[in-house]
């Protein structure tokens, strides 16, 4: 009865309005949407996506389609304010994945690795291994595919990136013989073939390691055995900063889409306004975690997902903190009037590498928030092509936590 | 009413060329029979209809060529493409990559053929009452497009005034709102459960805004409810009849939008009415 009277209150208090001076015209709820990327190696023959609110999936959205293995489907769930949403997945074997409570608002990607599937037959065996980057650039994709087949499967980084030094944990399905594709953030790619990942639980990649007759010794190319700034990559931290006029009772800090927030980061200690305190983690090969903050009192909770803990050092805690661009990236926003398709970002004067938004768009009128690529490197050509194929540049510090408008 | 006459008008584009007429029509897959897929095409829409999976109006805010398809965008931020070809007895549909550049189309699509329909599927009679404001709407548009107000509500309180008597009956006017909820529904994207909810939920709150709207505006005590009493007072002044002379302001559209954003919301609220 409530909403009965508040629809009823809405549309009588609305109709003498033509009578009154014109004003903007209120913003509806922004379109919500999702993309899914099946990154499984098996085909998704059911999907189901609903509200985290809701209780009920709804009905398949594939419905007589299916989406095949390095293929991704939209999820449109209209105009809502609702931001997290539960995705199922049932795979062609029977096996079943689900993601819950993803923020949609910040992450318009959902990818299913299939890593997490329950029931069904299993398609090969799972095998995972430790790559070692030892060259001087960011590894954007790796390929892992069957010894003695043309294909190679999908991007088992997703949306994370290796960077120079740093090492990732690479997992697939299949037989202990591969062959291995990196793509570099320039284009460029490397691929060897007869690699037995059974053999070694580490495939470190550099300079000449194409070419070297024991991959199983190769350190690296260049003489170093092990890898420089690895141990420090996959561990890592970051500083919390308190500057939010309160104090911080509890800390976590998850992996995005972990299902439990894990422990108090902060153990007995509280964060009061104005100081800041060392939060050690342990990263493994997670980029993108979520930052749970509890306060003193009876101020609610606020989150923050999708923040690159690979590349922020610093998080500050202040007003408005969970939508504000971080320190150590870039929002970029578009201003234009169709959507953004293509986003590249390079140190200036460099030749054009990878589209920065790969299977994304950036809609009129929304932003993204962007690591800097390279390590060590903050001043970036940061252009973005609108749909129409016209293209607006401007050179930007990827570093500072700005907002870097294209129109 | 005027409200509802102007909800879907607010998020209209100013300009829009048609749909070509050989790509309209209703079409349906695998064949009109046993339809589980259908689609229906009108001048400026485009409604899909599933037995299973999402349903949706595409309204196409502007249409133009890519190569031997006809390229429709709707007005959102996302500014989503649909890729249509038709011939007599078939029509193709394709929605493009959304990262596929508009000079590079129609890219790595996959077609999807669907076969005229002379007779209206099953699954497209479910729809029927939201085909039939879809059509009233189109054709007020042009006047409402141009600011003629009164003529647009005019269009409006014809499409409504089923019985022509020049009086719209709450009957009447709870069957203008279930299918302004079902547009306003499909052009979210709705699934089967969701629209049926709204549908059953508009049928409920529609028939007690309508019996209110009439008891609020009856002014001679009928039981339904004129133009005249629609507007009486409530028309911007540079739409009433002259009185003397006023310096002539145009409707202020953007307060029109207002009115309807309000009622979208409301809209909106129904479904959850029936949770």
């Amino acid at each position: 009865m409530k909403h009965i009277l508040a629809a009823l209150l809405i549309v009588f208090t609305a109709l003498p309005a033509a009578a009154q001076p014109a004003r903007p015209p209120a913003r509806q709820a922004p379109e919500r949407e999702l993309t899914i990327q099946n990154e499984s190696g098996r085909t998704i023959v059911e999907l189901y996506a609903s509200s985290t609110n809701d209780s009920n999936w709804g009905p398949d959205r594939l419905g007589n389609n299916t989406l095949p293995a390095g293929r991704s489907h939209r999820v449109r769930f209209g105009r809502t304010a609702d931001c997290t949403f539960d995705v199922r997945v049932v795979y062609e074997d029977g096996g079943e994945e689900e993601a819950r409570n993803h923020d949609a608002c910040r992450q318009r990607q959902l990818a299913f690795d299939g890593s997490q599937a329950t029931g069904g037959r299993q398609a090969g065996e799972e095998h995972s291994f430790t790559l070692s980057n030892q060259h001087s650039r960011t590894v954007f994709q790796v390929f892992v595919g069957a010894a003695g087949s043309d294909e190679w499967g999908e991007d088992l980084l997703g949306a994370d990136t290796l960077t120079a030094g740093g090492t990732a944990q690479i997992t697939f399905r299949g037989a202990c013989e591969v062959k291995l594709r990196i793509v570099f953030d320039n284009d460029a790619a490397e691929e060897r073939p007869g690699i037995d990942v059974c053999e070694r639980q580490t495939v470190t990649v550099g300079p000449g390691w194409t070419t070297v007759e024991d991959l199983a010794s190769f350190g690296g190319g260049s003489g170093s055995g092990v890898a420089p700034g690895g141990a420090a990559a996959a561990s890592g931290g970051f500083t919390l900063v308190n500057r939010s006029g309160k104090g911080i009772l509890i800390l976590y800090v998850f992996p995005d889409g972990a299902s439990d927030n894990g422990p108090d980061r902060l153990g007995s200690d509280i964060v009061s306004d104005g100081s800041r305190f060392q939060v050690r983690l342990n990263r493994g090969d997670h980029c993108r975690y979520t930052v749970r903050v509890v306060y003193e009192g009876a101020d609610p909770d606020e989150e923050r997902s999708g923040i690159d803990l690979c590349s922020v050092t610093e998080l500050v805690i202040a007003q408005g903190w969970t939508d504000a661009p971080l320190t150590g990236m870039g929002r970029i926003r578009n201003s234009g009037s169709l959507p953004i398709v293509e986003l590249y970002a390079d140190p200036p004067g460099s030749p054009r590498g990878a589209d920065r938004l790969g299977s994304a768009t950036i809609a009129v009128g929304e932003s993204m928030d962007l690591s800097p690529p390279v390590d060590g490197q903050c001043r970036y050509q940061v252009t973005g092509v609108f749909r129409d194929g016209r293209e607006a540049g401007i050179e930007a510090d990827l570093c500072a936590g700005q907002e870097v408008v294209l129109q | 009413m005027r409200l509802v006459a102007f909800a879907l008008l607010a998020a209209l584009p100013a300009f829009a060329q048609d749909i070509p007429e050989s790509a309209r029509g209703t079409f349906a897959a695998p064949d009109c029979r046993t339809a589980t897929t259908a689609v229906h095409i009108t001048a400026r829409s485009i409604v899909r209809m599933s037995m299973e999976g999402e349903q949706r109006l595409f309204r196409a805010a502007q249409l133009r060529s890519a190569g031997d398809w006809t390229l429709a965008v709707d007005g959102g931020d996302n500014a989503h493409r649909v890729l249509l070809r038709g011939s007599g007895e078939a029509i193709e549909i394709a929605v493009p990559d959304p990262k596929t550049r508009d000079d590079r189309l129609p890219g790595n699509v996959t077609p999807e053929r669907l076969q005229r329909c002379t007779e209206a599927p099953v699954l497209v009679s479910l729809h029927a009452e939201g085909f039939a404001f879809l059509h009233a709407l189109e054709t007020m548009e042009p006047a409402c497009e141009s600011g003629e107000a009164m003529a647009c509500l005019r269009g409006f309180f014809n499409y409504a005034d089923i019985t022509g008597d020049g009086k719209l009956s709450p009957a009447e006017i709870a069957r203008a709102l279930r299918g302004a909820t079902w547009a306003v529904q499909m052009a979210e994207g709705a699934d089967g459960g969701t629209l049926a909810a709204g549908y059953a939920g508009s049928a409920l709150i529609g028939i007690a805004v309508a019996q209110i709207l009439v008891q609020a505006y009856d002014y001679d005590l009928s039981g339904s409810l004129s133009l005249e009493e629609l507007t009486r007072d409530r028309m911007p002044v540079a739409l009433m009849p002259p009185t003397r002379a006023v310096s002539a302001a145009p409707l202020p559209l953007d307060a029109l939008a207002n009115q309807l954003g309000g009622l979208k919301e409301a809209l909106e609220r129904l479904p959850a009415l029936m949770r």
